[in-house]
C-alpha cells in the first residue's frame, strides 16, 4: 500500500509530463507530488487523489494561457498582414476563398449523406449478436427454419419469424381507412429487435392470433392521446385485430419499418397458409440472436447438415448476415422489407468528395505560391529581423487556416442553399441542424484538413526563402516551384478528366438503354399493381369491358409481370425430353390481350383465342419465345406438346413470339413462356391513346373506384418503371455530370488565377517583345503555350485510370455499350479546350496591352 | 518602483521567511498558514512568474533531494530588487498604519 500511495494517477502524471515545456520552469510534477503525499496522510487517498486530477486539470488550463500569451502577439500580426494581403489582392484572395467554399460545402454535403448512410441498426440492445439468415440471393427463407434452429441449436438465444405483409389496407371501428406497412411477428419480435412499448406487455403483447402491436404514430393518428390497447382495427376487410400494445415508432436508421406488427400466431391459424414443415418456398424472414461468444460463422457451416436432416437433400444455399451489415452490404440480396443502400456508392461519394477537396487544395496551393515573389520581401525582412523559420511556418498555416474557416464560414451558408438540389442529386433526403454534433465535427474536421493540408506547401516553400536573395532583389522563379504548380495543375486536370470520361461513359450507357428497341412498346402504357386486390381480380373480364368503352383507351391485360421484368422461373416437360435433361425457363401468366397491348410480334402461329377453349381448358395454350424454341432445336414448335412442371397437364404451343429484352440490362435475357389463364395475375396495364391522358387516367379511375373495394388506386407509366429499374444508374448520371462539371469548374478557377499571375509577372517581358515587333497572336500562343503540355500529361494519366475503372463498371450490364475511343479524345478536348479558354482572357489581355502602359513603371 | 499586490507581497514574504527552502510546496503551506485563505498552485506559479519578470526573485533548481523522494525541487531567493520592494512596502505600510488611530475592535 505504502508504494502505491507514491503515485498518483498514471494518466495525470503523464499529462503533466507532456506539459514539460511549462512544467519544468517551475517544477510543477513534482511539487504536486510532494503535496498529493501530504494530502494523503492528512485527509486520504481518495481525496488525494481527487485532488491531484483536479490540479492537473488545472495546470493543463494554465499551460494554454502560457502559450498564447507567450504568442498572442505575433498572432495578431499574422492577422493583420493576412487581412492587408487579402484586401491587396481582391481578386486572388475571391478566387481563392470562393473556391475554398464551393468544394468545402460539397464534401460538406457528402460527407452529411455518408454520415446518414452509415450507422444503421445499432440501436437494439442486441445489436452485435443479431444475424439475418439469408437463403442464396434471399433474404426469405421458409418457414421450417427457424422451429428448426430453436430445436437443434443450444447457441440460439432467439429466433424469430417475421412475414412481411406490405401494405395493408386498414379499417378503424369508424369505417376511417387507411394503407400501412404491416409485419406479421413472432411474439419474440421485442426480446430481439429493441422496440420499447409505451403500453401493452411486451412478453404477451402478440402472443394470442388477432392481436396486433401498432407504432406511435399510429396511435396517435387515430386514437389521438388516449391508450388504444383494447380497441380493435381490421386488416384487409378480413379479421378483426384487437389491439395490445403500442410501441416507439421505429428509428429512422433501421432497415425495415412498419407501423404494425400483427402476430404471426394468426397465420398459424391457416396451416395451408402457414406451415411450418414447408421447406421448399421462402417467404419468411428469419432472425436470430446469438449467445454471446459464438461465432456465426461456426453456425453457418452446420446449417447444411440440419437441412439434409429434415429434408433429406443437403442445401448450402444458407448464409447468416449481421444485422449491422443488412443496410450497407446486401448487394446480391432481394425481396428486402425496406430500402437497402451500397456501400460502393458510400466509397463513391468518399472519393469524389476527396478528389473536390484536392482540387481546391491544390488551387490554393498554386495560387500561394504563384504570387510568392510579393511575399518575398515580407518574408525577407522578417527574417533578417530574427525570425525562426518555426514561426513563419506558423504564420503562413494561420493564414491558411484564416482563409479556410472564412470560407467555411461561407461553405455552411452555401449548404443551406444546395442542400435540397443536392439532395436530389444523391437521392436522399439529408437535413442539417446545428444540434447535429458530429455534424458539427465533421465541418470542423474538414476545415482544419483543408487549411491544414492546403497552407503545408507554401508554408514550407515560402519559409525556406533565403534572406540575403530575397532581399537583394535576385530571387527569380525558381524552377522547383514551378515544377511543383505544374504537377498539381497536372493533377487536377487528370480528375477532371477521369470525371469527364466517367460522366460521358455512364450517359452513354443510359442513352443506350433508353433507346434500345426492347422488342415491346413502353410509351403509352399505365401500370396498375393489383397484387392484393383480390376482389378486383375475381371480376376481371368484367374490368377490362368496362374499359374498353372508354374512348382513350385501347386495350387492356392483366399479366404476372410486365414484359421487361419476367422474373419467375420454373422447369418445363416437353414432347420428345429424355429423364435427364433438365430445362429452366421463366415465364409470365397472360391473357388474350397481352401480346397486343406490349406490341410483342408474332413470328409463328397465332396468339391466344377467345374462340378457341381448348386455349384455356385443359394444359392450356403455350406461347414460347424464340430463344425456347430455337435451344429446344425444334424445327416447327406449333402444335408441339410443352408444360410447367408445377402443371400437371400437358398443353399446346400456339405460337412463338420474336425475343424481347425480358430481363434489366444487367442480364442476358433468355428463355420465356407465356400461358393463357386467370390464375396468378399482379399488373393491370392499359394501353391509352396519347392524347388527353390525364382525363383518361381518372377515368380509369373511376372504374377501379368502382370494383376495388376501397383499395386505393395506384399507378405508373411504364417508361417511369422502365426508368425506375435503372435508379441507381440514373443516380449516378446526375452525380457525375454535376462533380466533373463542378470539378473543371474549380480546376479552371485556379489556372484563372494561376495565368492572371504569370501574364502579371510577365508584363515587361511582353512590353518588350512587342515592341521589338512581335505580332499579338504570337504573344497569346507564348503565354498558352505551357498549358497544352500540361493538359496532354493529364489526358495520359487520366485516359487508363477512367478505362479500368469504366470498363469494371459496364461488366455490370449484360448488354452494354463499347468504351469508344472519342469518349475519350473527347473528354480531352473538352478538359483543353475550356483550360484554354480560361487563360485565353489573361493572355489576350496583355497580348493586346499597349506596351508604353507596361514599359513605363519602374 | 513596481507596485506589489498583496499575494506578491505575501509571497515575497514567505520566501523571505522560509530563507533557503522556498519552494513551491512550502512557499504554499506558509502562505496558506499565516493568511489562512486557499492558494492554487496555479496561481502560485503565475505569481512568482510575475515576480521574476519584474526582477523581485530568482530562482535555482536543486539536485535531487532524497528527503523529497529523489524529486527535484525549484528554490526561489529574493534578488536585492525584491528585498528592497520588501522594505518600501513595509515603510508604506507603517505609514498608512501610523496616522489611524488605535483600533479597538469595540463591541456593537
Amino acid at each position: 500500500m505504502e508504494k502505491r500511495d507514491h503515485k498518483p494517477s498514471r494518466f495525470a502524471r503523464w499529462i503533466l509530463e507532456k506539459l514539460s515545456v511549462y512544467s519544468n520552469r517551475y517544477l510543477i510534477k513534482e511539487d504536486l507530488e510532494e503535496e498529493y503525499l501530504n494530502l494523503c496522510q492528512t485527509q486520504g487517498k481518495r481525496k488525494a487523489r481527487r485532488w491531484f486530477r483536479r490540479q492537473t486539470l488545472l495546470a493543463v488550463g494554465f499551460y494554454v494561457k502560457y502559450l498564447f500569451s507567450w504568442r498572442t502577439l505575433m498572432l495578431k500580426n499574422y492577422l493583420k498582414i493576412t487581412i492587408r494581403n487579402i484586401k491587396r489582392h481582391k481578386g486572388y484572395s475571391f478566387i481563392n476563398i470562393s473556391g475554398l467554399a464551393i468544394g468545402m460545402a460539397c464534401s460538406l454535403i457528402i460527407g452529411f449523406y455518408i454520415q446518414s448512410e452509415l450507422g444503421f441498426d445499432r440501436y437494439h440492445d442486441n445489436a452485435d449478436r443479431i444475424y439475418r439468415i439469408n437463403r442464396g440471393v434471399q433474404v426469405l427463407t421458409p418457414p421450417a427454419l427457424v422451429p428448426a434452429l430453436k430445436e437443434n441449436f443450444p447457441e440460439v438465444e432467439e429466433a424469430i419469424q417475421l412475414y412481411n405483409r406490405k401494405d395493408v389496407l386498414v379499417w378503424i371501428k369508424n369505417n376511417t381507412c387507411f394503407k400501412t406497412r404491416c409485419i406479421s411477428a413472432d411474439k419474440n419480435v421485442f426480446k430481439v429487435f429493441t422496440f420499447p412499448l409505451i403500453y401493452g406487455n411486451q412478453e404477451t403483447a402478440l402472443e394470442k392470433p388477432y392481436t396486433v402491436v401498432i407504432d406511435e404514430e399510429t396511435a396517435h393518428k387515430y386514437f389521438g392521446t388516449e391508450n388504444p390497447v383494447g380497441n380493435t382495427l381490421n386488416l384487409q376487410g378480413e379479421h378483426d385485430f384487437q389491439i395490445t400494445g403500442v410501441m416507439k415508432n421505429i428509428p429512422q436508421k433501421s432497415h425495415f419499418h412498419t407501423h404494425i406488427f400483427a402476430s404471426i400466431e394468426t397465420l398459424r391459424q391457416n396451416p395451408s397458409d402457414f406451415n411450418e414443415n414447408e421447406w421448399r418456398s421462402n417467404y419468411i424472414h428469419s432472425y436470430i440472436v446469438l449467445r454471446e461468444n459464438f461465432n456465426h460463422r461456426e453456425l453457418e457451416e452446420k446449417l447444411p447438415k440440419l437441412i439434409e436432416e429434415y429434408t433429406g437433400r443437403a442445401d448450402d444455399g444458407f448464409t447468416l448476415q449481421p444485422l449491422k451489415d443488412i443496410y450497407l452490404k446486401s448487394v446480391a440480396h432481394w425481396s428486402h422489407m425496406g430500402p437497402v443502400s451500397d456501400i460502393r456508392y458510400v466509397y463513391i461519394f468518399s472519393a469524389v468528395a476527396f478528389l473536390i477537396l484536392l482540387i481546391v487544395c491544390f488551387n490554393y496551393m498554386n495560387l500561394a505560391t504563384a504570387c510568392s515573389l510579393k511575399r518575398s520581401r515580407e518574408i525577407g525582412v522578417r527574417k533578417a529581423i530574427g525570425a525562426h523559420r518555426a514561426q513563419l511556418v506558423r504564420q503562413f498555416f494561420s493564414e491558411s487556416l484564416l482563409m479556410t474557416f472564412t470560407a467555411l464560414i461561407m461553405a455552411v451558408v452555401l449548404i443551406h442553399i444546395l442542400m435540397k438540389p443536392l439532395s436530389n442529386l444523391i437521392g436522399k433526403d439529408m437535413k442539417f441542424h446545428f444540434t447535429n454534433i458530429p455534424g458539427l465535427f465533421l465541418i470542423l474536421g474538414i476545415g482544419i484538413f483543408t487549411g491544414l493540408f492546403s497552407g503545408a506547401y507554401p508554408a514550407f516553400y515560402l519559409s525556406a526563402f533565403k534572406p540575403f536573395t530575397v532581399l537583394k532583389g535576385t530571387l527569380s522563379q525558381n524552377a522547383k516551384g514551378r515544377f511543383f504548380r505544374n504537377t498539381l495543375v497536372v493533377v487536377q486536370f487528370t480528375i477532371s478528366i477521369f470525371l469527364i470520361v466517367v460522366m460521358l461513359v455512364i450517359s452513354n450507357q443510359m442513352h443506350f438503354i433508353q433507346n434500345k428497341k426492347l422488342g415491346f412498346d413502353r410509351d403509352n402504357i399505365v401500370v396498375i399493381p393489383v397484387g392484393q386486390n383480390k376482389e378486383l381480380l375475381k371480376k376481371q373480364d368484367i374490368v377490362k369491358t368496362e374499359l374498353l368503352r372508354i374512348p382513350g383507351i385501347r386495350n387492356a391485360t392483366f399479366s404476372t409481370t410486365i414484359p421487361m421484368d419476367i422474373y419467375w422461373g420454373t422447369g418445363i416437360d416437353y414432347e420428345g425430353r429424355s429423364e435427364d435433361e433438365r430445362y429452366l425457363i421463366r415465364y409470365a401468366y397472360v391473357d388474350h390481350d397481352y401480346l397486343d397491348v406490349f406490341g410483342l410480334e408474332l413470328l409463328k402461329g397465332r396468339n391466344f383465342s377467345r374462340d378457341l377453349a381448348s386455349d384455356i381448358t385443359g394444359g392450356g395454350a403455350y406461347i414460347l419465345n424464340e430463344t425456347v424454341v430455337r435451344q429446344l432445336g425444334w424445327k416447327n414448335p406449333i402444335g408441339k406438346q410443352f408444360r410447367f412442371s408445377h402443371h400437371s397437364e400437358m398443353g399446346t404451343v400456339i405460337g412463338v413470339v420474336k425475343d424481347f429484352h425480358n430481363l434489366p440490362f444487367y442480364r442476358r435475357s433468355g428463355p420465356v413462356a407465356l400461358i393463357l389463364s386467370s390464375r396468378n395475375k399482379r399488373y393491370l396495364s392499359v394501353k391509352i391513346h396519347s392524347e388527353n391522358m390525364p382525363e383518361t387516367v381518372s377515368s380509369i379511375e373511376r372504374i377501379w373506384d368502382k370494383f376495388s373495394n376501397g383499395w386505393p388506386f395506384e399507378y405508373s407509366f411504364m417508361d417511369e418503371t422502365y426508368d425506375q429499374m435503372y435508379k441507381s444508374e440514373i443516380r449516378m448520371n446526375h452525380l457525375f455530370r454535376s462533380f466533373s462539371a463542378l470539378a473543371i469548374f474549380l480546376s479552371c478557377l485556379g489556372l484563372f488565377g494561376l495565368a492572371s499571375f504569370t501574364a502579371e509577372r510577365r508584363t515587361k517581358e511582353i512590353g518588350i517583345r512587342k515592341v521589338l515587333g512581335a505580332s499579338v497572336p504570337g504573344i497569346f500562343m507564348l503565354l498558352s503555350r505551357g498549358l497544352s503540355k500540361w493538359v496532354l500529361l493529364a489526358n495520359i494519366i487520366a485516359w487508363p485510370a477512367a478505362y479500368y475503372f469504366m470498363n469494371g463498371w459496364l461488366q455490370n450490364f449484360a448488354y452494354r455499350v463499347g468504351l469508344s475511343v472519342w469518349i475519350f479524345i473527347l473528354s480531352g478536348l473538352a478538359a483543353f479546350g475550356i483550360a484554354l479558354l480560361t487563360v485565353s482572357y489573361q493572355s489576350i489581355k496583355a497580348a493586346t496591352a499597349n506596351p508604353v502602359d507596361s514599359l513605363r513603371y519602374e | 518602483m513596481a507596485k506589489l499586490s498583496k499575494n506578491e507581497e505575501f509571497i515575497l514574504l514567505s520566501i523571505w521567511k522560509l530563507k533557503d527552502n522556498a519552494y513551491g510546496v512550502t512557499i504554499r503551506s506558509d502562505f496558506m498558514e499565516t493568511t489562512n485563505q486557499t492558494l492554487h498552485f496555479g496561481s502560485l506559479y503565475n505569481t512568482l512568474e510575475l515576480l521574476m519578470r519584474k526582477g523581485l526573485v530568482t530562482c535555482w533548481e536543486s539536485p535531487p533531494d532524497s528527503k523529497r523522494g529523489g524529486r527535484r525541487k525549484k528554490l526561489y531567493y529574493l534578488t536585492p530588487e525584491g528585498k528592497k520592494a520588501l522594505k518600501e512596502a513595509q515603510i508604506v505600510y507603517r505609514a498608512v498604519w501610523q496616522k489611524v488611530p488605535d483600533l479597538k475592535f469595540e463591541r456593537e
